[in-house]
């Protein structure tokens, strides 16, 4: 929870309900955190940790219907994301705020050139004719490093690559100048040398447009490489948040540190490879206490009250109610 | 722990599928005359990127597929026996799957999926069957009453271990995991791995550990192959691939995997490869990856490159350790930036500024950060 007057976005205690058989259970609970002009903040954890699902409340893809209900804020440019009609917010998707997805394959359609693809997106947004459409959308096809725009624009979606097409959606998301760049597992189903690219891209997309970026993944390594803070989710919850290098450095909640530790590494070998006895929780599970606590080797009696996500220093926050002294315990 | 007895090996092995390009059919060469050995208790990890031809190896070396070449098993050749005496090979080596979800029969209760491969090789008893599922599923970390329950009730890491019990009821001397724990998320990946290790020791079994996952393959291989395009580029001890990598492929996979340390992450050099894994139906000439590599030479694109023993242990098929220049007696490849500088300074070796020269490779090649890269297209 960082200083709000300077946010692009700052969400207060984002809950989203899901009914299940009749009780309301929250699948996202008390979530908050902000994002800055220009900076990319990582949200990490486990599937089924609710990173995901968050970011899917903030756009609106959740929480509307029958048998969902959101709540908290999400401030953006002086507008309540929560509270805007579902006309408002579709003007602002895909325009003030792009998102890139996991499945480079799914979420283009294969009886489109992509050009054409792109260009419709522009014209949603963008007062332009068709033709000025089309050159915008080449111009943005030009910024991602597509070699050979022009003629590739004329191309259809089955007839790039894995990486070209994450590029093209790439493309589309930054063809409507955004301030702010959702990005889902956006390399998680791409060749690491391939990741190795579109991160390398995200980044000078970042450096270049100014972009806001929220990146949702699992893999640490991508977080360290790409992300200037990160927000570590547990079971709906974020249980720690704070700038990368100095979470890297000490993380403060046993679930952070034990998730890092279980990174295989490659650059030396060792033993056995670390592992957390038990599964997360499924959202009708969850405890009124510490969500990590029935797996954590940390545990007290005292874990079982209510948490909630403190501030300790300047930008960095932590769930634990023991603080770091667990830090102490002997690991073993 | 391993002994020199070979459990699988494949000589030349080639595989090619027919395909419909643009309206016509041509072959494409998914696999194109590879050499493997798996030796007793050993590991060997196959990577490679996708369409490089890792999972359709192993689909050939399993007889899934039809190929060409030699496999054997054990010593006895399987590529020419009929189908009724290879079942009787077949079980010698089993293969677990990606997804744990689809790769067992939801209606069928674990316990019956278990006994279907001694149904089909043994002439066990029901009641003996029974003994030998509730041994494995205990093998496996599991509880043996869960014989009764149906998989949707299981978690991912539970069902892949129920996949694993599957293959390792017949007591096979091979398991080929094709990318076993690429689904699942880091803790349970660790536990499914750290059970293969289990059973490594205790029951003897050889892997086959086809992963996309570096990481995982530096920590589980002995041995590990790198293929690109149909063809294993470089193979070797694992530590000697991961630390002193003789094929720029290798280099570049290798620095492409980011680590979980954002200072030593940012501090890294990185080596980003140009454009995408050729159409398989046309290969390039010379060598397949000449190219995309950082150090590609006029000999490359002309010449296919013999296959080179490297110091260390194993062997790689690459120009630069033949025809590339060398500098301080080795090839400019591998050596790092401080080495280069060091060399070229000091210019101990006579020969050095002329060859690094003629060379003029590395440093353009290699982007430095701060900043970013150049994406390099």
């Amino acid at each position: 929870m960082t200083d709000a007057k300077d946010a692009l976005l700052s969400v207060e205690n984002l809950r989203l309900e899901i009914d299940f058989n009749g009780a309301w259970t929250p699948v996202v609970d008390n979530v908050s955190f902000s994002v800055r002009p220009g900076e990319t903040l990582g949200l990490v954890g486990e599937s089924g940790s609710g990173k995901s699902v968050s970011a899917m409340s903030l756009m609106g893809f959740l929480g509307r219907q029958r048998g969902q209900r959101v709540s908290g804020t999400a401030m953006f440019q002086g507008r309540d994301l929560l509270r805007l009609t579902d006309r408002q917010l579709e003007s602002m998707r895909g325009n003030d705020i792009a998102m890139v997805f996991q499945e480079p394959m799914t979420s283009l359609d294969p009886a489109f050139k992509v050009g054409h693809q792109i260009a419709a997106g522009i014209r949603v947004h963008q007062d332009v004719t068709a033709a000025q459409a089309k050159e915008l959308a080449i111009e943005a096809m030009d910024k991602v490093r597509i070699p050979n725009a022009r003629v590739r624009a004329e191309s259809y979606p089955h007839e790039f690559s894995g990486g070209m097409r994450q590029r093209v959606l790439i493309a589309m998301a930054i063809a409507n100048n955004p301030s702010m760049l959702i990005a889902d597992e956006p390399t998680t189903a791409l060749d690491v040398s391939v990741q190795a690219q579109i991160l390398a891209l995200l980044t000078e997309m970042k450096e270049d447009l100014g972009l806001a970026m929220i990146f949702i993944t699992h893999n640490m390594g991508v977080v360290a490489d790409v992300c200037d803070r990160l927000a570590v989710m547990y079971a709906g919850q974020i249980v720690e948040e704070g700038d990368v290098f100095e979470t890297f450095a000490a993380p403060q909640h046993p679930y952070t540190n034990r998730l890092l530790a279980a990174m295989p590494s490659i650059t030396s070998r060792r033993g056995s490879l670390e592992w957390i006895p038990g599964s997360p929780p499924r959202p009708t599970d969850f405890v009124t206490g510490c969500r990590f606590a029935p797996r954590c080797r940390h545990r007290l009696e005292s874990c079982e009250l209510p948490t909630t996500l403190l501030e300790i220093s300047p930008g960095r926050s932590n769930r634990c109610l023991r603080g770091n002294t667990w830090m102490q315990e002997n690991e073993s | 722990m391993s002994t020199d007895k070979i459990v699988l090996q494949a000589e030349d092995l080639k595989v090619s599928f027919p395909v419909r390009r643009a309206g016509h059919s041509t072959t494409v060469q998914a696999v194109r005359g590879v050499d493997i050995r798996l030796r007793a208790g050993e590991t060997l990890g196959l990577v490679g990127e996708s369409g490089s031809g890792k999972s359709t190896l192993a689909r050939a070396l399993m007889r899934l597929i039809p190929s060409e070449g030699t496999v054997k098993f054990d010593g006895l050749d399987v590529s020419h026996l009929k189908s009724g005496a290879f079942r009787k090979e077949r079980k010698r080596i089993q293969m677990v799957f990606q997804d744990p979800y689809s790769s067992l029969n939801p209606s069928l209760t674990v316990g019956a999926s278990i006994a279907e491969p001694l149904k089909v090789h043994t002439k066990l008893s029901s009641a003996e069957r029974a003994q030998r599922i509730s041994e494995v599923l205990t093998l496996v970390g599991l509880n043996a009453d869960y014989a009764d329950r149906y998989p949707d009730e299981f978690s991912g890491g539970q069902r892949q271990r129920i996949a694993i019990a599957r293959a390792i009821v017949l007591n096979p001397e091979v398991l080929v995991c094709d990318e076993a724990v690429s689904a699942l998320d880091v803790s349970t990946q660790n536990q499914v791995i750290n059970l293969l290790e289990e059973l490594r020791d205790k029951i003897g079994l050889s892997y086959l550990f086809i992963s996309h996952d570096l990481a995982v393959v530096r920590h589980i291989s002995d041995y590990v192959a790198v293929m690109y395009l149909g063809e294993i580029v470089e193979e070797g001890p694992v530590d000697r691939i991961f630390e002193a990598a003789a094929h720029p492929y290798t280099q570049v996979l290798l620095n492409a995997v980011p680590v979980p340390d954002p200072v030593a992450q940012r501090a890294t050099t990185k080596l980003l490869l140009r454009g995408d894994i050729p159409d398989p139906t046309n290969p390039p000439s010379g060598c397949a990856f000449h190219q995309r590599c950082p150090f590609a030479m006029a000999i490359c694109a002309q010449t296919a490159p013999p296959k080179v023993e490297i110091p260390g242990g194993g062997a790689a098929k690459c120009h630069l350790h033949t025809s590339g220049p060398v500098l301080a007696g080795r090839p400019i490849n591998s050596l790092t930036e401080a080495e280069i500088t060091a060399e070229t300074a000091t210019g101990k070796d006579g020969s050095a500024g002329e060859s690094l020269a003629a060379a003029s490779m590395p440093a353009p090649s290699r982007v430095t950060v701060p900043g970013r890269p150049e994406s390099s297209l």
